[in-house]
């Protein structure tokens, strides 16, 4: 499995020959006086599971916003492939999310009032899909995650694990290449850590989509090819892969 | 104290909490002020009877008819008084004539001893009209002023009334009459004391229901929904206190202790609201006219009651809310679900509609149901409650259909939420529904009046021309009848060179009642000849009130005057100064001149004007009140989903879907029952006006103002989902997403 980097190192993948997929540089983050991030660098290759770990309030959910272009760095790149994704507006962020990223959340991720399988074609409505195409795609996607039968369920109708997979289905429905997970199994019982993990790890590969996912879980970092430790705003550069 | 400082510690801690609990303070504030004002109109209405009523001089043992005024003459203890009711520009003047000795201990409501003769006393209302207009048009009526009368006897500030003294051989006596709503005695009375009577009519009882209900329901579902505001942020701070040992009874407690506290706070404002209110609402005009502040002055046994009682029953309900939700340790992180609406909702509106249909269709065969009128009223309120009731199950039923042919995902979210809870989503729009249906109603009713508006045929006397019935000649000989007939002519001829005066003509009584005028008098005025005879012969009160003129040919009847007309250019100037004229002539008047406009507009005025504003009032207060329970509904709705819709917004979904989440979940509850209202609106206008009328009355088109009044309900709405949308926006950012 991985081992975890040094500190003071910054957080580059290993030198492979190819372009990472998502790439950031020196970034910073101040929350009034508190530095959040200070100086980060982290590159992400195409099909890599990254755990970023660390204590609670190091800056590891901070730093996912940032590379998802959900929060604005004060200095520093992020790059997504060729797009910088530092320059673009809320507007063209939201658009790259909503095309390219997926997104897995610890708590109250699912609409209440959706079905599984409702919940599951929202990205893809918004991505401009057909109803009945997004139906059958979600049916499709939960049927592959062990959750066939749950598809017209509520998620109150669901336990916890059910309800983190559809989370994991709904995040790779729009067949993403970068998801972001945050704290996925924060939640969870260690059995139902598992399954979810497993569903996530495998369709992700099965997708050849790279997984960045925070997590204080030592036994859910495990999952990653790699671990990148945050504290006090930068990164600790993890390790050993495979 | 230890109860207080939890519930301040678990309920009140943070800036949202405190916006919470603002907005529900707020609610209950105006809750509670329009209760206020509404319990104030309805005494003001019962002690303002008393003092409009007095110049009517037939109640009890305090006044006697005269039956023979020329014979009569007053006491120390007793004036002689009649009461006329005058007409200007439309208005109605209440004129008391009376006539006493200068020692009488007589006292007249708002002015104390009875005027001299030659003198007056005037309402603030009269006296400004009069020094508005010319002499000879208003004030030459009534002699020298001498005071004011004050609200003591007066309905209200707008009350046009005079008090005039006279003598015995000018007391003009009165002919029966009704002002507004109080029915004057006709005849001269000798009067020991001026005393009205309270007698708040059933009309106004009937209105006030419709009313109340009308500004109430509204009310009651906007406290309704901001008691439940923030109800799942509360709900997960209950279930973390349940986690740490708190029994249900003590949750319920604090709940019950934070809404009793924000309720008594709201209430205490809702009555600094209502005082504030006063001068404003005191503007209203309702049947007789706008009332004095003291009025609507509740008194502070009733103010204590209804703080008391909103209070007790906003704790009441909340504790019992809390209970009943049976929040658990984990409860807070659930959302739970309606149960889901039956078909039993729609019976109470089908039950109002055969209610309504029921009673009419008995009363048009003209066998009419016992009690038509309290069947007709339990329908009416029947189909209020019937559509608050069926409104979350047609909008469920939609919803349904709606989200299976879906294709946006705003719409997907929505019509998804509404089938979960179908209550909550009509809750936020059903004041308004109830504001459409009640305006529906009551536009359509007070149509029945249009019909009766003056018309202008030929077949009738021309509006601008004035009545005078005269007083017939005392029976004393044939010298003092020829002498009675040269001073009426003399009196017609001054009248007729009065300004704007185009024409007089004077016709004799004749034994079978009316008057005969010759052909050349009639044609000046412009009654019909059809037969071209010498003579033609009108009827009595129904040739220049209730009905066309009829004329027929007659034989020359005999000399005693009966029946001026005076002809006038028309303009408003002219028939009131020739009004003045003939009243202050020497010409004994059986009653005021009156023009058939006069007559008329004074029947028709009684539903058009006096309650048309308490009704559109009603249905402004109303809508008003539902555009903030949309608003707060709206607002609610989506801080209660903040953090999902936030990370929705995260994962890329534009704010502006969150916008069109919100516009479906208001438009289609209210698209689903809009047209259903105002149908069902016109429906019961009509079972109404029809039912009780046995179908001698139906309503007509509805006025512009009706659906000037639906536009800007809805104007009104769209102005709140707009406006909700800031929240949407920041309520949903990535702050949002992030727990505890």
């Amino acid at each position: 499995m991985n081992t975890v980097e040094t500190i003071g190192m910054s957080a580059r993948a290993p030198v492979d020959g190819s372009a990472p997929l998502l790439s950031a540089r020196g970034l910073r983050l101040a929350f009034g006086l508190t530095e959040a991030l200070r100086g980060v660098d982290l590159d992400c290759h195409a099909g890599e599971i990254i755990a970023v770990t660390g204590p609670s309030g190091s800056g590891k959910s901070t730093l996912l916003h940032v590379l998802a272009g959900v929060l604005v760095p004060d200095e520093g790149t992020v790059d997504y492939d060729t797009i910088r994704l530092t320059d673009l507006d809320e507007a063209g962020r939201s658009r790259l999310r909503l095309e390219k990223f997926g997104f897995v959340f610890q708590y109250g991720q699912l609409l209440p009032d959706l079905t599984a399988a409702d919940n599951v074609t929202i990205p893809l409505l918004l991505a401009g899909v057909t109803r009945r195409e997004a139906r059958r795609r979600a049916d499709a996607w939960l049927d592959r995650l062990g959750l066939g039968e749950c598809s017209r369920k509520l998620p109150a109708q669901l336990s916890g694990g059910q309800a983190q997979r559809v989370a994991v289905a709904r995040a790779l429905a729009t067949k993403p290449t970068l998801l972001f997970a945050d704290e996925p199994t924060g939640s969870l019982d260690s059995l139902a850590a598992e399954t979810v993990m497993l569903a996530l790890t495998e369709a992700a590969r099965d997708a050849n989509a790279a997984v960045i996912l925070t997590t204080h879980d030592p036994r859910t970092a495990a999952y990653a090819d790699r671990e990148v430790v945050v504290r006090d705003g930068q990164t600790t550069v993890g390790g050993a892969y495979g | 104290m230890r109860l207080f400082t939890l519930t301040r510690i678990v309920t009140a801690e943070g800036r949202g909490a405190y916006g919470r609990l603002i907005g529900m303070a707020g609610g209950i504030a105006v809750g509670v002020a329009l209760l206020l004002l509404l319990l104030g109109a309805y005494d003001g209405v019962t002690s303002r009877s008393e003092r409009l009523s007095w110049p009517s001089l037939s109640h009890g043992e305090w006044s006697t008819q005269v039956q023979n005024p020329a014979a009569a003459a007053p006491t120390d203890e007793s004036v002689l008084a009649a009461t006329n009711l005058e007409h200007f520009d439309g208005d109605e003047i209440i004129r008391v004539d009376i006539v006493a000795t200068p020692d009488s201990t007589v006292v007249v409501p708002g002015v104390g001893r009875p005027p001299a003769a030659g003198t007056y006393h005037a309402s603030p209302a009269l006296i400004a009209l009069i020094e508005a207009n010319p002499t000879d048009i208003l004030g030459s009526r009534y002699g020298t002023p001498v005071g004011v009368i004050d609200e003591a006897g007066l309905a209200g500030p707008d009350s046009l009334v005079v008090v005039t003294g006279t003598t015995t051989e000018n007391l003009r006596p009165s002919i029966a009459g009704v002002a507004g709503t109080v029915f004057l005695r006709g005849g001269v009375w000798s009067v020991t004391e001026f005393r009205g009577v309270s007698y708040p009519s059933s009309n106004y009882r009937a209105i006030t229901i419709i009313g109340a209900i009308a500004v109430l329901l509204p009310v009651l579902i906007l406290v309704g929904i901001v008691t439940r505001l923030g109800a799942a942020t509360r709900a997960e701070r209950f279930a973390a206190l349940r986690l740490i040992g708190a029994t249900p009874r003590r949750v319920a407690a604090i709940a019950a202790t934070e809404t009793g506290v924000t309720s008594l706070v709201g209430a205490l404002a809702g009555v600094a609201l209502a005082w504030l209110l006063i001068p404003v609402a005191a503007l209203v005009e309702m049947e007789d006219g706008q009332f004095f502040r003291a009025d609507l002055t509740v008194p502070p046994s009733t103010v204590l009651i209804v703080v008391a009682g909103v209070v007790a029953g906003c704790t009441a309900v909340a504790g019992w809310r809390t209970s009943r939700s049976r929040i658990g340790p984990l409860g807070g992180s659930r959302e739970r679900t309606e149960r889901r609406p039956t078909a039993l909702g729609v019976v109470p509106l089908i039950a109002g509609v055969v209610v309504l249909l029921g009673a009419t269709t008995a009363a048009l065969r003209h066998t009419p149901l016992p009690r038509t009128d309290q069947i007709l009223i339990a329908g009416f309120l029947l189909l209020v409650v019937g559509l608050i009731a069926a409104g979350p199950v047609l909008t469920y039923w939609i919803a349904r259909i709606a989200a299976r042919r879906a294709h946006r995902t705003a719409w997907v979210i929505a019509m998804n939420r509404i089938q979960q809870h179908p209550r909550a989503t009509f809750r936020a729009v059903s004041g308004l529904v109830a504001a459409v249906f009640l305006v529906s109603v009551f536009s359509a009713g007070i149509t029945t009046v249009a019909e009766e508006s003056p018309t202008e045929d030929a077949d009738y006397l021309s509006p601008s021309i004035l009545v005078a019935w005269l007083h017939p000649p005392s029976p004393d000989g044939a010298s003092a009848a020829a002498s009675e007939i040269t001073a009426v002519t003399a009196a017609t001829a001054r009248v007729a060179r009065t300004d704007g005066v185009t024409a007089t003509a004077i016709g004799s009584s004749h034994p079978e009642g009316g008057a005969v005028f010759t052909a050349a008098d009639a044609a000046r005025v412009g009654l019909s000849n059809p037969h071209g005879a010498s003579h033609i012969q009108v009827s009595d009160s129904s040739a220049f009130g209730d009905g066309s003129l009829v004329t027929r040919p007659a034989t020359a009847s005999g000399p005693t005057p009966g029946l001026l007309l005076v002809a006038t250019d028309g303009t408003t100037r002219s028939v009131e100064r020739a009004r003045t004229a003939v009243l202050g002539s020497e010409l004994r008047l059986l009653s005021p001149p009156m023009t058939r406009a006069d007559h008329e507009s004074a029947r028709w005025q009684t539903w058009a004007d006096r309650y048309a504003n308490l009704g559109h009032l009603a249905v402004l207060v109303a809508t008003l009140i539902s555009a903030v329970s949309l608003a707060v509904s709206s607002i609610a709705a989506i801080l209660d989903r903040r953090r999902v819709l936030g990370l929705l917004r995260l994962m890329g979904m534009p704010v502006s879907t969150v916008r069109r989440v919100i516009v479906a979940e208001a438009a289609l509850p209210l698209a689903t029952v809009f047209a259903l209202c105002v149908g069902l609106g016109i429906l019961t206008a009509w079972c109404i006006v029809a039912g009780l009328t046995e179908g001698e009355r139906t309503i007509n088109w509805l006025p512009p103002s009706y659906y000037l009044i639906l536009a800007t309900s809805l104007a009104l709405a769209a102005t709140t989902v707009v406006a909700t949308f800031r929240t949407a926006r920041t309520s949903t950012t990535i702050e949002a997403t992030r727990i505890g």
